[in-house]
């Protein structure tokens, strides 16, 4: 059998590589930018934790969280701050990292499969199936008799499920003979949409006011009920996503060719679509089970990191986990703030923001 | 040696290929001429793996292409045209080429260089690719194909395995001076060793930069071999359908194709050669 041999190319060691300067420029900048959106994450969680209704400075927040690991940081707070901290702005706060990450990376990831900046894991059916399993759990949970504490595990369970489910439809359908047709997915996820869409409707017909009124805010998207529970349900699905998929990058990159191209250049792209599909689907569904359909932010993410950064995803798929973060704590903060004590649908947010920025980039970008 | 042995290709009732075998070696170039619909395309398709014969087999060195480890970095190849929508610079499409190695930095850099040399696009680099003309893109894409397979593979006896550049018209995008610096690109190509496949409209092209010639018709082999002996006006008529007179090139060692104008008495002009 044949053997690997990887031999270095010209092999003189003291030539400087063809285009090392430009291409150590490129990776500063990546290293930069990369750090200045951690900054940014970090300065945005802080700032999170510490505004509303109950106020805490910047250095009671460090404090009480020192407290917790047996430091003494020296900011005094009351008991019911360093409560308010713990039992709700924190998990919130990290649910917000989390759901933002795990959108904004599911998006790049699809837009990478489908060679289509304007792609996002619904076009898959995972958010219209969450929404066909939310809107049935609520519209049907009560007939089942499930009520009190139940119903929102109820409502998040069959979202997550409805999301995969829908999603693993799509990719079978679009799976012949072993080959996996991106085209026939998109066109499939139409069809799974629409129908979803006709079901969700079928159910409205059925609900009273009160069902009505939760699954308009469902649909809405809200982080309020978040709570180390759900943060412990979401974090791992979102994070393993997270996590792996810059080792999909390689591939991704090579897809953006075509399907035929990556072929050829020895990128198995059936697998690569299976586990592409698979992680975005988790965590979309995950994401979505805990917060409700957010909009946007896994289209302005990746596009805001492709401007900084380029199309390679070697530097998007993190970025894009930090700015979708970023997004989501800096429109949950608004979310609880603009109107308090009233606290606006984070989907509503993230449209309102969300939607001219993305009008002033495709401007922007126009006129270049 | 890749090839095609006897492969035979349907789509639907129609038949793209009927027992067509054809092959290319390592320090050739084979161009594949035939008028639209011939299959030539189809053939290609065929020993890039895009398309699966119904019947007939692809080999390379006589294994079944399944069965070659390596193959991305022994077999490129050079689509019509890529849809490439998003901003890479020229350089970073180059260096998607070396997505089978697993080389440094330093070294994909440097194979990334030397293709773009022999392309003639080392100053596009920095340029983002959207921004590029339907010639510059064409050749970024060949050096992404050189780049590919840039550097040794070994096969079980320890002699370097066959390197093979598959072209599909690869001068269709491009102007006059263009088509020939990328097919003196892949006569170079091909004096390093690498087999090279190019399916060519413009059968002067072929006769001037190709080893072998092959015509295709209808799905089948019309004739194949060195361009002189290949680009004869029985040929032509046969599988174009036009009548040509074919002379000596005045400066090159090939044979040039002139079709003859309708009307035209065939005996009327002298044949040169």
């Amino acid at each position: 059998m044949t053997e690997t041999l990887t031999l270095p190319v010209l092999a003189d060691d003291t030539a400087e590589a063809p285009f090392a300067a430009e291409a150590a420029r490129q990776a500063r900048r990546t290293r930069v930018v990369l750090g200045a959106f951690g900054v940014t994450l970090a300065a945005g969680m802080v700032a999170s934790v510490a505004v509303g209704a109950v106020g805490l400075s910047p250095a009671q927040v460090v404090g009480v969280l020192a407290a917790r690991l047996g430091i003494d940081a020296g900011a005094a707070s009351t008991d019911q701050q360093a409560a308010v901290l713990l039992a709700i702005r924190l998990p919130r706060v990290l649910l917000s990292v989390v759901v933002g990450a795990g959108l904004a990376v599911s998006g790049a990831v699809m837009q990478g499969l489908f060679r289509n900046p304007l792609a996002d894991p619904g076009l898959v059916g995972v958010s219209s199936g969450a929404a066909l399993g939310a809107a049935g759990a609520i519209v049907l949970g009560a007939t089942l008799g499930v009520a009190g504490a139940l119903a929102p595990v109820l409502v998040a369970a069959a979202a997550f499920c409805g999301g995969l489910a829908t999603t693993f439809v799509v990719y079978r359908v679009a799976t012949a003979r072993g080959r996996t047709s991106v085209t026939t997915m998109l066109l499939a996820g139409i069809a799974i949409n629409a129908l979803c869409g006709a079901g969700v409707g079928v159910l409205v017909l059925f609900a009273d006011d009160g069902q009505l009124r939760d699954l308009t805010f469902w649909t809405l998207g809200s982080l309020g009920g978040a709570t180390w529970g759900a943060l412990a349900i979401a974090a791992p699905l979102v994070g393993a996503a997270v996590l792996a998929s810059p080792w999909l990058a390689r591939a991704l990159d090579a897809l953006l060719l075509g399907e035929a191209e990556a072929r050829h250049l020895g990128i198995r792209t059936d697998r690569v679509t299976a586990i592409a599909v698979t992680l975005s689907a988790l965590a979309v569904a995950a994401a979505t089970a805990v917060a409700g359909l957010i909009g946007f932010v896994g289209l302005v993410a990746p596009h805001l990191v492709r401007l900084l950064l380029g199309p390679g995803h070697r530097a998007l798929l993190p970025g894009s986990a930090l700015v979708g973060a970023t997004l989501l704590v800096f429109a949950d903060l608004a979310a609880r703030t603009v109107l308090a004590p009233a606290e606006v649908p984070i989907g509503i947010v993230t449209a309102v923001a969300g939607a001219p920025f993305f009008l002033a980039l495709l401007l922007h970008g126009r006129a270049d | 040696m890749l090839s095609l042995d006897s492969v035979t290709v349907r789509a639907g009732q129609a038949t793209l290929l009927d027992a067509l075998s054809l092959g290319v070696a390592p320090g050739e170039v084979v161009a594949v001429v035939g008028p639209n619909g011939a299959g030539k395309t189809t053939a290609l398709r065929v020993l890039a793996g895009e398309t699966t014969p119904a019947s007939g087999n692809v080999r390379l060195d006589g294994r079944p292409l399944a069965d070659v480890a390596d193959l991305a970095r022994r077999r490129a190849v050079l689509p019509q045209e890529s849809g490439l929508a998003f901003g890479f610079t020229a350089l970073d499409v180059v260096l998607l080429g070396r997505t089978p190695w697993r080389a440094s930095r330093r070294d994909d850099l440097t194979a990334a260089a030397r293709a773009m040399a022999q392309a003639g696009v080392e100053h596009l680099a920095g340029r983002r690719y959207p921004t590029l003309s339907g010639g510059e893109r064409q050749r970024v894409h060949l050096a992404r194909a050189l780049a590919q397979i840039d550097g040794p593979v070994a096969s079980g006896d320890g002699v370097p395995a066959g390197r093979y550049l598959l072209l599909d018209e690869p001068t269709s995008a491009l102007d006059l001076g263009h088509q020939h610096a990328v097919l003196q690109t892949a006569r170079r190509v091909a004096s390093e060793g690498a087999g090279v496949l190019a399916v060519l409209h413009d059968l002067n092209l072929a006769a001037q930069y190709a080893d072998r010639i092959a015509v295709l018709a209808a799905g089948r082999l019309v004739a194949v071999g060195k361009p002189d002996a290949v680009l004869t006006p029985t040929v032509v008529r046969c599988a174009f359908g036009i009548t040509v007179m074919v002379t000596a090139h005045p400066c090159a060692a090939c044979p040039l194709v002139v079709p003859v104008p309708d009307g035209l008495a065939f005996g009327a002009l002298p044949v040169l050669g």
